[in-house]
């Protein structure tokens, strides 16, 4: 078939398809042509597509309201309904899944430290004639374990700020002072990832709505 | 995350998902359902984004969910609508923007501006021929030479690349 026969039979196709049967349809499709055709079609109608979009504004704050009045509609309250209970659920078993890891992982690099330990003098014995290479690979993996454990983040869930404040604060080496009492007190779920920086976690905090937080100096400020 | 997170991530990227949705699916409502799902299940699964990595992540959902979408059509309205599966690959982020970017150079100058509009009122705003012809003023006819025309130069293109 030639390209103008296969363009034609295209076009036959699409214009007239309520006339073709399913068996014609499915044998025209399955041509290798016909198959490259229509991935080329396809990708200039999107590119096509994509040019006229660019001039398109979606109202992305009526979305949001749209969006939000379907999702949030408990608001604030305090009863869990519906999704929001759903959601309070799943983050709560994330949570927990999250330490049982945390434990899991923790339990495992005990192990293996201990493993390797035990190990140890037997290893030596046995490869120091040979070499000694293999020996001084295993503390690497240790290293490398823990390097990876510290680095992880950590949730607090549910807890009042001026304690997630305090540990951020022990952290970086940093004072807290609370300005307003009431918001201290509030609780938050929050997930600290100590190696973003101090900035970052500060940064993270400030996104919750009815807080104020900066940093002067060596000082956590919440007001 | 929390509401507010949540909000400043949809306000963020809404306007690019949705772009990406529609140029998959061409379909205005179809394509909104698609990234309100996408928030809905980021808020179910209870996953944090992290700032850096968070338009990979939402983009990547907008096209697992247009794949959702096409792949529950009949495949011949995936046919005539030139739904593309392959448009819903992850791969294909690599270089998409680029490629278009190619291509839409090389309409501009090789098709003329009534083939490029037989091309948008046959295909995009997808009326039958007939309704081109009658938008346009011009035969039946004349319509299905432009468009073949316009498909062979097109196809130039691809080879070219290949």
């Amino acid at each position: 078939m030639t390209d103008r026969q296969l363009i034609e039979q295209f076009l036959e196709l699409q214009e007239h398809l309520e006339q073709v049967t399913d068996e014609q349809f499915t044998q025209a499709l399955n041509a290798s042509d016909m198959h490259e055709l229509l991935d080329q079609m396809a990708f200039t109608k999107r590119t096509l597509k994509n040019q006229e979009l660019q001039t398109e504004m979606p109202d992305a704050e009526a979305e949001w309201k749209a969006f939000a009045s379907k999702h949030y509609s408990g608001g604030k309250s305090t009863h869990d309904h519906s999704l929001f209970g759903v959601m309070r659920f799943s983050k709560i078993a994330a949570t927990f899944i999250g330490v049982i890891l945390a434990i899991g992982v923790s339990f495992a690099t005990i192990h293996m430290i201990n493993m390797v330990n035990s190990l140890k003098p037997q290893t030596v014995k046995k490869k120091q004639p040979v070499s000694s290479k293999p020996s001084a690979s295993l503390p690497a993996d240790i290293v490398n374990n823990d390097s990876i454990l510290t680095m992880e983040s950590l949730v607090f869930d549910n807890v009042p700020l001026e304690k997630i404040l305090t540990e951020i604060a022990d952290y970086y080496h940093v004072e807290v002072s609370v300005q307003n009492k009431a918001t201290s007190q509030l609780r938050f779920h929050f997930v600290w990832k100590p190696e973003d920086g101090l900035d970052h976690a500060i940064e993270k905090l400030n996104r919750f709505e009815s807080l104020e937080i900066r940093l002067e100096e060596n000082m956590i400020i919440v007001e | 995350m929390t509401q507010r997170e949540i909000e400043i991530l949809f306000k963020t990227h809404y306007t690019r998902m949705y772009r990406l949705a529609a140029s998959i699916l061409y379909d205005e409502d179809e394509s909104k359902d698609v990234v309100s799902e996408v928030f809905s299940r980021l808020i179910v699964s209870g996953i944090t984004l992290h700032p850096q990595t968070a338009e990979a992540y939402l983009l990547a959902g907008v096209r697992n969910q247009c794949r959702n979408v096409i792949e529950r059509k009949q495949v011949r309205e995936r046919f005539l609508r030139l739904l593309s599966e392959e448009a819903t690959e992850p791969s294909i982020t690599n270089g998409e923007q680029l490629r278009m970017t190619e291509l839409m150079k090389y309409v501009e100058e090789h098709l003329s501006a009534l083939d490029k509009q037989i091309f948008q009122l046959r295909y995009l705003q997808e009326m039958t021929c007939q309704e081109v012809a009658d938008a346009l003023g011009v035969s039946r006819m004349t319509v299905h030479n432009h468009l073949r025309e316009s498909i062979e130069k097109v196809r130039v293109y691809f080879k070219s690349k290949q």
